[in-house]
């Protein structure tokens, strides 16, 4: 006997761009699992998401597919306190092909994580820029980001004096 | 309240003076601004998110945080204003101390705080006036000046309500240290420091005791059982060459109802003994002893004592006796799945008498529905006395047996039992040297129905060769096997692995060899 066929939805990007994904794919954003929830007719018309463009939920998806089937973290399924802080920038191998983008994408990937509501992507595009600010000095990380330093002299004394603080350790 | 005053202030001067600055916040993602970096479209609790990430929780804390505050105004009114990052401080610095202890706007703080006789103590009179905020203190130092002990033990007076932990490792202190100290306290650390234990107020929410070496007063059983009567939640106790040998005064016998984990280290034996005497623990407690006097301690007595102190005896699933080079007793014994049965194991060093006092506590447990028995003695042994596999030989529920050496293996021909695992250490002793040392005890099991062969330091394989495991199915007297696994540290070549298979027949055959070998035979699960 075959396998019950999955159920496939359609979404539209913000560009019109539309994409018909199986139904337990789209459901690792916990947006889009209570929209399908609260609905309880079947639909044909695509689900707008309205601040994703089409080559960003490419992305998302790209990652949603790889890491379907695998349970989806709650608050039972947290970890404890020293679990996490040992953990907090370990990244897996294939996340961290993934993740391998220009800066752009990265942080629109992460916009989107956050607003499909999908944790462990959002994890894993934090990590990523908590790994590229990590060991770096101050102008390495304005370097990085294009971040112009805004100071004003007196503040850059404050700054620096601050800075002595950490000196004796 | 001055430190009220100091933890919520009514302004953040730098605050608000980079917001009235002007530092705005892009709250969506606009590209029509090219220069904008890519970083600042995201919203702030996700720059947080990743600040968390970026600031390491060890020594290096209070440099990342540093660094993260001086790259841009953006990013400074966002660090000062998140007073979560501020919260754990791992520095001595005077001046950092006291501006995380104002960003944190009085949330609960962790200090971790190492003073030695550079830095002296001048952070303590900040730390200590912070302790109504305080819920973990890990101080590590040299030692205090009389002085500014003197100003630290004022300091500790003050209340310190939701204190949970206190670490305190080679600190000077005196009198009356604890007194702020009390009722939520759940761990406490104290190594190397100088104290009295009658100092101790009663800490009814104690979880964890860790005292080691304490540098004037040892503590006395008395004393110490005086004070853990008031913590009946302790699960775990450790005390490290921190008795002292006076005899309790009273024959009382503390219940200590909720105690895991219980590790007497000592230079005496019988101040171990004289302990374990006083105290009534959980069956399932683990109990680790170490002894490190000259002479070897009077296992028998340290092991009845181990038993005696045990509130109540549950039966024994599986039992595991390991011999180590070491002088350590272990006597661990943990609960079951099914929360009905226990399971222990004895670690002992390797003489005689240590082995004749492993067969004594076993004759007093209460082993009628074991199941499983391992004996390794890691070829450090002389063999086990024969008279030691007579305890097993007549339980009716145990059908496994593990032993690490094969000399063993012929004590075992007398149980008739059906199911044995064979480890056969490198550290065989005398060791295997050959093919039939190690065949011909299996001709005493006709009956052997499952057999495990491992070999994972590849000693045996090197000395014998590959051709063990084939000579085992070959071996006709083991005609009711039905499953052999095999594994060795070294992947099978073809021709092996396909002589195996030719052999396996009607058997169930595992085979795992080598770092990426994983061949299974024919009619593997």
């Amino acid at each position: 006997m075959a396998a019950p066929a999955t159920q496939q939805i359609k979404i539209r990007c913000n560009d019109e761009k539309e994409f018909t994904v199986d139904r337990d794919v789209l459901e690792r954003s916990v947006l889009i699992k209570n929209m399908l929830e609260d609905v309880t007719e079947q639909q044909d018309a695509p689900i707008p998401l309205p601040n994703v463009s089409g080559p960003v939920m490419a992305k998302v998806l790209e990652y949603c597919t790889h890491h379907r089937g695998e349970p989806l973290p709650s608050a039972d399924t947290e970890q404890s306190q020293d679990e996490t802080r040992k953990r907090t920038t370990d990244i897996s191998e294939w996340d961290q092909k993934f993740i391998t983008v220009d800066q752009e994408m990265l942080f629109e990937i992460i916009l989107a994580a956050n607003y499909l509501d999908i944790k462990s992507l959002l994890d894993v595009g934090c990590k990523t820029v908590a790994n590229m600010i990590k060991g770096k000095t101050p102008e390495e990380i304005r370097k990085l980001f294009n971040i112009v330093n805004d100071f004003t002299p007196e503040e850059e004394a404050q700054i620096k004096k601050e800075n002595e603080w950490a000196e004796d350790r | 309240m001055e430190f009220a005053a100091q933890a919520h202030p009514n302004n953040d001067r730098e605050t608000l003076r980079l917001f009235f600055l002007g530092t705005c916040f892009p709250t969506s993602m606009d590209k029509s601004s090219t220069n904008h970096p890519h970083i600042f479209y995201i919203p702030e609790e996700l720059t947080v998110k990743i600040f968390q990430k970026a600031i390491p929780h060890s020594s290096r804390r209070a440099k990342a945080l540093l660094t993260i505050t001086s790259i841009c105004r953006q990013w400074r009114y966002i660090a000062l204003n998140t007073p979560s990052l501020w919260t754990e401080i791992r520095s001595s610095n005077l001046e950092f101390i006291r501006a995380s202890v104002d960003r944190c706007r009085g949330m609960p703080i962790s200090f971790s705080v190492d003073i030695d006789d550079r830095g002296c103590a001048e952070p303590m009179p900040t730390i200590l006036h912070s302790l109504p905020q305080i819920q973990k203190l890990d101080i590590q130092g040299e030692c205090f000046d009389e002085d500014d002990m003197t100003a630290g033990i004022e300091a500790w007076m003050t209340p310190a309500p939701i204190l949970k932990a206190l670490d305190v490792y080679n600190c000077q202190f005196s009198d009356n240290i604890f007194a702020g100290v009390a009722p939520s306290l759940k761990s406490l650390y104290l190594r190397g420091c100088m104290l009295d234990l009658d100092d101790l107020p009663p800490l009814p929410a104690l979880k964890k005791l860790f005292i080691s070496r304490p540098e004037v007063f040892p503590i006395s059983i008395q004393s110490l059982l005086d004070k853990l009567c008031w913590s009946p939640l302790l699960t775990s106790l450790t005390l490290d060459w921190a008795l002292s040998h006076e005899e309790p005064q009273s024959d009382i016998r503390l219940s200590l109802p909720m105690l895991r984990y219980l590790f007497i280290g000592s230079e005496d034996c019988e101040d171990a003994l004289l302990l374990l005497d006083h105290l009534a623990i959980p069956a399932t407690a683990r109990v680790k002893l170490s002894l490190t006097e000259r002479d070897e301690p009077d296992y028998l007595r340290v092991i009845d004592a181990l038993n005696g102190c045990r509130t109540s005896d549950m039966p024994i699933r599986s039992v595991r006796v390991i011999v180590s080079p070491t002088k350590h007793i272990y006597h661990i014994k943990e609960r079951d799945e099914d929360g009905r049965h226990a399971s222990i194991t004895l670690s002992l060093c390797g003489s005689t008498l240590a082995l004749d006092a492993a067969e004594s506590a076993l004759l007093h447990l209460p082993l009628d529905e074991l199941e499983v028995l391992e004996v390794d003695d890691q070829g450090l042994a002389p063999r086990l006395p024969p008279t030691f596999w007579y305890i097993f030989q007549a339980l009716p529920h145990l059908h496994t047996v593990k032993v690490h050496n094969v000399f063993a293996w012929s004590f075992l021909s007398h149980f008739c039992r059906t199911h044995y695992e064979f480890f056969v250490s490198a550290m065989s002793n005398p060791p295997i040297r050959s093919r039939e040392e190690l065949l011909v005890p299996l001709t005493l099991f006709p009956a052997l129905e499952v057999l495990r062969y491992e070999d994972t330091q590849g000693n045996l394989t090197e000395h014998l060769g590959l051709f063990v495991p084939f000579l085992l199915l070959r071996s006709c007297v083991l005609h009711r096997l039905t499953e052999l696994s095999v594994i060795i540290p070294v992947a099978l070549n073809e021709k092996v692995a396909d002589d195996l298979k030719s052999a396996v027949g009607r058997l169930k055959l595992k085979v795992v060899g080598g770092e990426d070998s994983d061949s299974s035979g024919s009619d593997e699960n």
